[in-house]
């Protein structure tokens, strides 16, 4: 027991470094990006849907730098720009290497519709003015992936305006996470805040579960760095069949 | 070309979208009949369509359909008999390519192995609903019959076909025509691969006892109990392909530091 929690610790303190490094450059992408904005608005003093794509190498430098994130963009809130639905301004990796605009559909009146505001991604960061993570969800009408999507506040002179972040797909992540949970001696998991799994090391934390209940001599531990709210949760090996 | 639709989109879709070439047609094919046939869906001795039948039910030209039927008969699964009772017969089972099978399951992330189970789940405990609201006694006999044909299996084949043939019966006494195509293409894609981390001596047994109890469950109208068995059931086909999987590319350590 006690020889798995320096274990977990370990685990926990890998899996830490890893999300730090994340939001370290999404914090770095999202100055960057302000920077964008502020040059493409020039002299005008509000921004336009247009300004934009400005930003565009600011995303392209976060994904060149982190090869596990999908698609990385800021995301503002309506009445930010001249429509009144918000603007999602994200950009998806393509195999070829270079990063293509996602197009997605803010009319609410759509079937379609991509209805952000709502996400704790975007809901959070704009109330709480801090980073957060969400999922794993199925991104519906985004990127219809099943992903994480890791987001920083974004601001322009001063004022928040919106969120800065980016989309891993959960198959992805678990290259990362799944080599440091498997040098723990036990079932193991990381789990989000509301306790929903993101990766397991065997058949009993399935990812998208809620954890439960788990046996007294359990462990659980705060993911260091950027309070994500993650948590390892260890328990002895259990061989259910 | 509409904004959004696939058609701006660079490099990549063009590759996506890009008409498949007839060789790979012709394994699709192939590999379809292979399926079928080791599943148990196509039985030894069974004649097949004629060639042009083939060629309309696959939507493809003749000559795929042609290169398609060499390949099997090269790999002695059909045979082609000339003269008033000629056609094309099933004659043999496809040889077992574990490790493709292997490789398929190393591929498959924890999200879609968990996806994977989910929809087996959802498709057998809605059909184990609606055989207790359908099946009339006899129905139940012959899923039972089913189920205790895998006590006479040897091989993994035949534990394969026999667990195949018992999870396609309980789909076939929903009387629900897509409930058994999603069944089928389920089992297309997993039985073969679970049945890659199974074995005749440590599986076989459990396996026809679960069966069993299902079916017991379903005899007495406990949708509940019947429930309960078949999701104990795959969630323990699947706790072993994740188990496979991660043991295979993540290994642990005999000691850690």
């Amino acid at each position: 027991m006690s020889e798995m929690r320096g274990e977990v610790e370990r685990a926990s303190h890998a899996i830490g470094e890893w999300y730090a490094a994340i939001y370290r450059d999404l914090n770095v992408m999202a100055l960057e990006c302000e920077h964008n904005l502020r040059d493409a608005r020039g002299a005008r003093s509000e921004l336009l849907e247009r300004h934009l794509r400005a930003i565009q190498p600011a995303t392209a430098a976060f994904l060149a730098r982190h090869a596990i994130p999908m698609a990385a963009g800021i995301v503002l809130g309506p009445d930010i720009v001249d429509n009144n639905f918000g603007a999602v301004e994200w950009w998806r990796r393509s195999d070829s290497g270079s990063t293509h605009r996602l197009v997605l559909n803010l009319s609410p009146t759509d079937p379609g519709f991509y209805d952000f505001v709502t996400y704790e991604w975007f809901a959070e960061v704009v109330s709480t003015g801090k980073p957060a993570i969400q999922g794993p969800y199925l991104d519906y009408a985004g990127m219809d992936k099943y992903i994480l999507t890791a987001m920083v506040p974004l601001s322009l002179d001063g004022v928040l305006i919106g969120t800065a972040g980016c989309d891993t797909e959960v198959r992805d992540l678990e290259t990362i996470v799944m080599p440091i949970l498997r040098t723990i001696p036990g079932d193991a998991a990381l789990v989000s805040k509301f306790d929903r799994i993101v990766v397991g090391n065997s058949g009993r934390f399935l990812v998208g579960n809620r954890v439960g209940a788990l046996p007294k001599d359990s462990i659980r531990w705060e993911i260091p760095g950027p309070a994500l709210g993650l948590q390892l949760v260890a328990t002895p090996r259990e061989m259910n069949y | 070309m509409k904004r959004g639709s696939v058609g701006d989109l660079s490099g990549v879709h063009s590759q996506v979208f890009r008409p498949l070439p007839d060789v790979l047609r012709a394994e699709a094919i192939v590999a379809r009949l292979s399926t079928a046939i080791s599943l148990g869906l196509l039985r030894r001795g069974e004649q097949l369509p004629v060639e042009n039948q083939l060629t309309t039910m696959f939507g493809v030209a003749t000559a795929t359909v042609r290169d398609a039927l060499q390949e099997l008969r090269d790999q002695g699964i059909i045979e082609t008999r000339r003269g008033r009772s000629g056609g094309t017969f099933i004659v043999g089972y496809p040889r077992t390519n574990g490790e493709a099978l292997r490789q398929r399951l190393l591929r498959l992330s924890m999200a879609e192995l968990r996806d994977m189970e989910d929809e087996h789940l959802a498709t057998a405990l809605a059909a184990a609903q609606l055989v207790i609201e359908r099946a009339f006694p006899h129905d139940i006999d012959r899923l039972e019959r089913i189920a205790r044909t895998m006590g006479e299996a040897t091989t993994t084949e035949s534990c394969l076909r026999a667990d195949s043939r018992f999870q396609a019966e309980l789909a076939v006494l929903s009387q629900s025509e897509r409930l058994l195509a999603t069944q089928m293409r389920l089992l297309t894609e997993s039985i073969e691969i679970v049945w890659t981390v199974l074995t005749v001596e440590s599986d076989k047994q459990w396996t026809m006892n679960d069966h069993l109890v299902i079916v017991t469950a379903l005899r007495e109208g406990n949708l509940a109990a019947a429930q309960r068995a078949i999701r104990e059931h795959i969630s323990r086909d699947f706790y072993r392909l994740v188990a496979a999987r991660l043991d295979t590319l993540y290994p642990i350590g005999p000691t850690h530091e």
